[in-house]
């Protein structure tokens, strides 16, 4: 299939005040479920909605997203 | 129920309501079939209840589910997880077309069989046809299903 590719999304996500998912989602355009799943592994976002997900936390997105080989 | 989608709790829905009313439909054809009265008028009124009822049960649930969760909408993941679904779809139907033109040219080499003369009949070509969609759209929602709960 591929490498894995993990993320801190959830980590980020409470250290900003425990933003809620349905808040992330709002953000970068992408369901409540969408959030999850990228959350727990079970989708990887497309090139823009990560680059939204890097913007919303302030982030550079390699620090977000991670290539585990 | 409450953590999925709207999409993803349609495709739940519309999977039993398929496969229940399917069988439903495709077992009294089957007693038909099987009875030798595969014929216009009561295949017509069956497919027409069948068809009615599903519109009916569909569009319940869907109104049903729409008031507990207002549908968006479909996101990049609802679009890849339909992509990724369709796929599946038009390999079965390619498939089976080819499986259901392959069977009615075998029963037509087998002239003075029982077989010919229940196979090479309009309504039990129709009914094949039908099963094939029906078997089609089943593994498309059964696909959309697992990519939202095992993930993509």
């Amino acid at each position: 299939m591929g490498a894995r590719i993990t993320n801190r999304v959830r980590e980020l996500r409470d250290a900003k005040g425990h933003m809620t998912q349905q808040a992330l989602a709002e953000a970068v355009g992408v369901s409540r479920q969408t959030i999850n799943a990228i959350e727990t592994g079970k989708y990887q976002p497309s090139l823009e909605v990560a680059l939204k997900i890097a913007r919303e936390f302030d982030q550079p997105l390699e620090s977000i997203f991670k290539l585990d080989d | 129920m409450f953590g999925l989608s709207f999409y993803e709790k349609s495709a739940w829905g519309t999977f039993v309501a398929l496969l229940v009313l399917g069988g439903f439909y495709f077992s009294a054809v089957w007693d038909l079939w099987t009875a030798d009265l595969l014929i216009g008028p009561a295949v017509f009124g069956l497919a027409l209840g069948f068809t009615v009822l599903l519109v009916v049960v569909l569009v319940i649930f869907h109104v049903l589910i729409a008031i507990i969760d207002r549908p968006g909408d479909e996101d990049e993941r609802d679009r890849l997880i339909g992509w990724r679904a369709a796929q599946w779809s038009s390999f079965t139907m390619v498939a089976g077309v080819i499986s259901i033109v392959c069977l009615v040219l075998f029963a037509g080499v087998l002239q003075d069989s029982d077989l010919h003369s229940r196979i090479y009949s309009p309504m039990a070509i129709v009914q094949l046809m039908m099963i094939l969609v029906l078997a089609a759209q089943l593994l498309e929602l059964l696909v959309r299903i697992i990519l939202y709960r095992r993930g993509t």
